[in-house]
C-alpha cells in the first residue's frame, strides 16, 4: 500500500512537471523575442505559422529589465528565442538559465541573434567604463534603420526555417514580401522601379553616395531626387538638420536619414548627466540654434523638458519600439512614427 | 494485389506532394510577379544610362576607399595558440569600503564597534559558461588579513524539464536577503535576525541545490528549492565536525499584480544536526555526543513596484522576513525568533532612500523577555551603475548592552561586468 502511494505520488509529480517542459509539436511555433520590434518582424516572417511574444515593450528601456520569474516562464516553452545577441540585454542569460529551456541558449539551434550580419557602428577602440556603459561590440540600437531590419528579418527567417524546415519556402516568401515592403516604403515606388532594390542597397551602403547620386543626376529632364519617395523623402524635412538626443540610440537612424545628432543629454551611456554638462548643452543649443531634443519615452522626460524650456526648444518624445502605443503594431508603423514625428517637429519649428 | 499498397503509399505521400506543389506554384507566381514588375519598368536608354551611372557611382565610392594593397614585409605574423585570453572566465572586482562613526561616548571598542575606516571586502568574481549545458560562478573574498572562498558552484540548467542542479559552495536560499552578498544589500549590513539567528556569515555551505520550476497553478510562478549541504555553519550545526547532511526546502509563489507590481511569498524550512560525532578533540579524547537537531523555519514577503516605462528611475520595494530557530544544545533547548522589514524608495536614476527595522531574540537558551532591535535609515547615491555611496544612520539596542548610534559611510565599486540579477 505504501509503495502504491509512493508510485502515485511520483506519477502525480511527473504529470505536474509537464507544463514546465518546452511545448514542442504544437501547430504553431512559439517565438519569444527580447524586443517587441523583433517580435513584430517575427510575426511578419512567421505569419500564421507562429505565435509571438516579447519581453521588452516599446516603452521600456531594454538596458534595464528586472529578470522576473514570469518572464522566464515565457521562455520555458519557446520554440525560438530572438535577442540582439550583443551586450544590450545583459539580463537575458539569467532568464534563459531560469527558464530551463537549454535549446534557446546562445549557440543552440533555437536561438537567433538579431545582430548577426548587421554592420555595427561605434565599435569602441578602447573599452573602458571611463566612457560609461559602453557597448563593447558596437552600438546595438540598429533596429531603427530599415535596412538593418531587413537583416534581422533574414536572421529570424533563417531560425524559423532551421526549426521548421518543411515550411522554409513559406518563410522565404514572407521574407521577400517584407524586404519588398521595406524597400518600397524607404525609397518610394518610383525610384525603386527606376534603379531597382539591389542597386539602391549598394548605394545606401554609403548614404552620402546615394544622396550625391540622386542630387547630381536627372531622369527625363527632371532631377532624380524628385523621384525619391517613402521615408527618405519624408525625412528630407530633417536631413542635415541638427538635434540633441538623450541617449546614443540614434546613430543608425541618423546615418540613414541624414539627421545630425550634435550632442547628447546623457553623453556617457548609463551615467546620469552632470549639472555642468546640462549647462554646456544649453549653451551649445543657444549658440548653434539647435531647437529639437529627441528622446525615447522611457528616458527622464522631466530633464528633457527642463533643457528644452531653457532654450525654447521642442522636446520630441518618441517610441523606439513597437507596441509602445496601440497604433504602433508593425515595423513599418514604427518607422512611420519616427520619421513622421521628427519631420513634423522640424517643419513646425521650435517651441510652436 | 500490388496496386493496393501503391495506392496507400500514394495516399500517404500525395498530401505532401500537394503541399509542396502549392508552395512551388506560389513561389513561381511570386517570381513571375517580380519579372512582370521589372518588365513594366521603362527600358529606355536613359534608364540603362542611369543604372550604369549608379553602378559607376558605387564603384567610385568603393574605389575611393580601396587602394591597391600594399605589402609590408616588416609585418610580424603571430599565432594565437597561446593567447586565448578571450576564453577566460568573465572577471569582475568589487570593493566595499568606507568609515563608521560611533556617536556614543561609552567604550564601544570593547564591543568591536568603535569609530574607524574599514575595508570590508575586495571580491573577485568569475563566471563563464562551461559548455552548452552548464555554467559556473565563483567569488573569492579578500578581507584585510584573510582570504576566503565566498562561493564557487557549477549549475546545470534543464537537467530534467524545469529542473536546475547546482553543485558547490553557495549562499543558501533561506529567504531572499540571506542569499545576497553583503555588498549587494540595500542597506550596509545584514539584518540582525540574519546575523543573530543564522550566524555572522549566514548560511553558506557546500552541497547540492535542486531548483524546480513547478507548475504555476494559481500563481504566476512557483519554484521549489531542495538543498542538501554539509552542516558547516558552527552557529547552527556541527561545524567542522559535521557528519549528517543538512536539508533545506524553500517554496516561492510569485504573483504579477500588474505590469509594474509583483508580490512574492516564500516559505522556508531547514533541518540538521549540531552534535559532534566520531571526532577526536584537542586532548585526544574521542567525542561522540548524543544526537541533537537544529530546526529552522522562515517566511518572507516582497512587494515591489517599478513602472515599466521608468524602471531606471523609480521603484518602491517593501520586504519583510521572519525566522525561527530551534536548537537542541547540551545546555538545553534554544528557541529564538526574529525578523525585519524595510522599505526602499527609488527617487531617481541616482537616488534611493529607505528605512529598516530589525527585531530578534538573542541566540541563547535563556532569552525569555530579551530582545535586540535596530532602526536605520539610509540614502544611497549612485554616481553610475558601478559606483555607489551610501550614508546610513542606525540605532542599535541589544539586550544587556548600551544602545549605540552609528553613522556609516559606505562606498561600493565594481570594475568589470559584475551585476546582481535581482527582480
Amino acid at each position: 500500500m505504501r509503495h502504491q502511494s509512493l508510485l502515485l505520488l511520483s506519477v502525480l509529480s511527473l504529470s505536474l512537471s509537464i507544463p514546465a517542459a518546452p511545448a514542442r509539436g504544437s501547430d504553431h511555433l512559439k517565438v519569444v523575442t527580447t524586443l517587441s520590434t523583433y517580435a513584430a518582424i517575427a510575426r511578419e516572417i512567421g505569419g500564421e505559422r507562429v505565435t509571438v511574444d516579447w519581453i521588452v515593450n516599446g516603452n521600456q528601456d531594454p538596458h534595464f529589465v528586472r529578470p522576473r520569474p514570469s518572464l522566464a516562464r515565457k521562455l520555458a516553452d519557446a520554440d525560438l528565442f530572438v535577442s540582439t545577441g550583443l551586450d544590450l540585454e545583459l539580463w537575458a542569460p539569467s532568464l534563459v538559465d531560469l527558464s530551463g529551456n537549454s535549446e534557446i541558449r546562445s549557440g543552440q539551434r533555437r536561438y537567433v541573434s538579431a545582430a548577426q550580419g548587421v554592420h555595427l557602428l561605434e565599435v569602441p577602440k578602447v573599452i573602458s567604463r571611463g566612457e560609461g556603459g559602453v557597448h563593447i561590440y558596437g552600438n546595438p540600437h540598429f533596429i531603427n534603420d530599415p535596412l538593418a531590419a531587413q537583416v534581422v528579418a533574414r536572421n529570424i527567417a533563417t531560425g524559423l526555417a532551421r526549426i521548421d524546415p518543411q515550411h522554409a519556402d513559406y518563410y522565404r516568401k514572407n521574407l521577400a514580401r517584407f524586404d519588398a515592403e521595406i524597400d518600397r516604403r524607404l525609397y518610394g515606388p518610383e525610384l525603386l522601379r527606376l534603379l531597382g532594390a539591389k542597386l539602391l542597397h549598394r548605394l545606401s551602403e554609403k548614404p552620402a553616395a546615394l544622396w550625391s547620386f540622386l542630387e547630381s543626376n536627372k531622369y527625363k529632364g527632371q532631377p532624380l531626387i524628385d523621384k525619391l519617395g517613402g521615408w527618405l523623402r519624408q525625412g528630407r524635412a530633417f536631413r542635415g538638420r541638427k538635434a540633441i538626443a538623450y541617449h546614443k540610440g540614434w546613430v543608425y537612424f541618423s546615418r540613414r536619414f541624414g539627421l545630425r545628432i550634435a550632442d547628447y543629454v546623457e553623453p556617457r551611456p548609463s551615467i546620469p548627466p552632470t549639472p555642468r554638462h546640462i549647462e554646456q548643452l544649453i549653451e551649445r543649443m543657444r549658440n548653434e540654434g539647435i531647437d529639437i531634443i529627441l528622446a525615447a519615452t522611457f528616458y527622464d522626460q522631466a530633464k528633457v523638458r527642463r533643457v528644452a524650456e531653457a532654450v525654447g526648444a521642442r522636446p520630441v518624445i518618441v517610441c523606439t519600439g513597437t507596441a509602445c502605443r496601440p497604433e504602433i503594431k508593425s515595423y513599418c508603423d514604427l518607422i512611420d512614427h519616427l520619421v513622421g514625428t521628427l519631420a513634423a517637429a522640424f517643419e513646425r519649428g521650435a517651441g510652436s | 494485389m500490388r496496386t493496393l499498397p501503391l495506392v496507400v503509399l500514394m495516399t500517404i505521400i500525395f498530401p505532401t506532394w500537394t503541399s509542396r506543389a502549392e508552395e512551388q506554384q506560389a513561389g513561381t507566381e511570386a517570381g513571375q510577379a517580380v519579372r512582370a514588375r521589372e518588365a513594366a519598368a521603362p527600358a529606355d536608354d536613359e534608364i540603362e544610362k542611369l543604372r550604369r551611372a549608379a553602378s559607376l557611382a558605387v564603384e567610385e565610392a568603393a574605389r575611393q576607399e580601396q587602394q591597391l594593397p600594399r605589402l609590408d614585409t616588416g609585418t610580424v605574423f603571430s599565432s594565437g595558440n597561446r593567447s586565448l585570453q578571450a576564453l577566460n572566465p568573465e572577471l569582475s572586482v568589487v570593493g566595499d569600503a568606507g568609515g563608521r562613526l560611533q556617536m556614543n561616548d561609552f567604550d564601544t571598542a570593547s564591543l568591536g564597534d568603535d569609530s574607524r575606516f574599514y575595508f570590508r571586502v575586495l571580491g573577485l568574481h568569475f563566471q563563464a559558461n562551461l559548455d552548452p549545458f552548464s555554467f559556473f560562478k565563483s567569488a573569492i573574498e579578500f578581507h584585510v588579513g584573510a582570504v576566503e572562498l565566498g562561493e564557487a558552484y557549477a549549475t546545470w540548467t534543464n537537467l530534467l524539464p524545469g529542473l536546475n542542479l547546482t553543485l558547490g559552495k553557495f549562499r543558501q536560499q533561506f529567504g531572499v536577503v540571506q542569499r545576497w552578498h553583503a555588498h549587494g544589500l540595500d542597506q550596509f549590513d545584514f539584518p540582525l535576525a540574519v546575523t543573530t539567528l543564522l550566524g555572522g556569515e549566514g548560511l553558506n555551505q557546500v552541497g547540492i541545490s535542486l531548483t524546480w520550476t513547478a507548475p504555476a497553478l494559481w500563481a504566476d510562478d512557483q519554484k521549489l528549492w531542495l538543498q542538501v549541504t554539509n552542516g558547516m555553519n558552527e552557529h547552527l550545526f556541527s561545524g567542522q565536525a559535521f557528519g549528517v547532511p543538512v536539508g533545506l526546502l524553500r517554496w516561492t509563489q510569485y504573483y504579477e499584480l500588474s505590469d509594474s507590481t509583483y508580490l512574492e511569498l516564500g516559505l522556508n524550512g531547514m533541518l540538521g544536526t549540531n552534535n559532534r560525532r566520531n571526532i577526536t578533540d584537542d586532548n585526544g579524547e574521542r567525542v561522540d555526543e548524543p544526537w541533537r537537531t537544529t530546526t529552522l523555519a522562515g517566511v518572507d514577503l516582497t512587494i515591489s513596484w517599478s513602472p515599466l516605462e521608468a524602471e531606471r528611475y523609480r521603484h518602491v520595494t517593501l520586504r519583510a522576513e521572519g525566522y525561527w530557530v530551534g536548537k537542541e544544545t547540551a545546555g538545553g533547548y534554544l528557541s529564538a525568533s526574529g525578523g525585519f522589514a524595510y522599505l526602499d524608495l527609488g527617487l531617481s536614476e541616482a537616488l534611493a532612500v529607505g528605512v529598516r527595522g530589525d527585531l530578534t531574540q538573542p541566540f541563547t537558551v535563556d532569552n525569555d523577555g530579551d530582545l535586540d532591535w535596530q532602526a536605520l535609515a539610509y540614502l544611497t547615491w549612485r554616481q553610475s551603475p558601478w559606483v555607489r555611496t551610501r550614508l546610513q544612520l542606525a540605532h542599535l539596542d541589544r539586550a544587556g548592552e548600551p544602545a549605540q548610534d552609528v553613522v556609516i559611510l559606505q562606498v561600493v565599486f565594481a570594475a568589470g561586468p559584475h551585476k546582481h540579477d535581482r527582480y
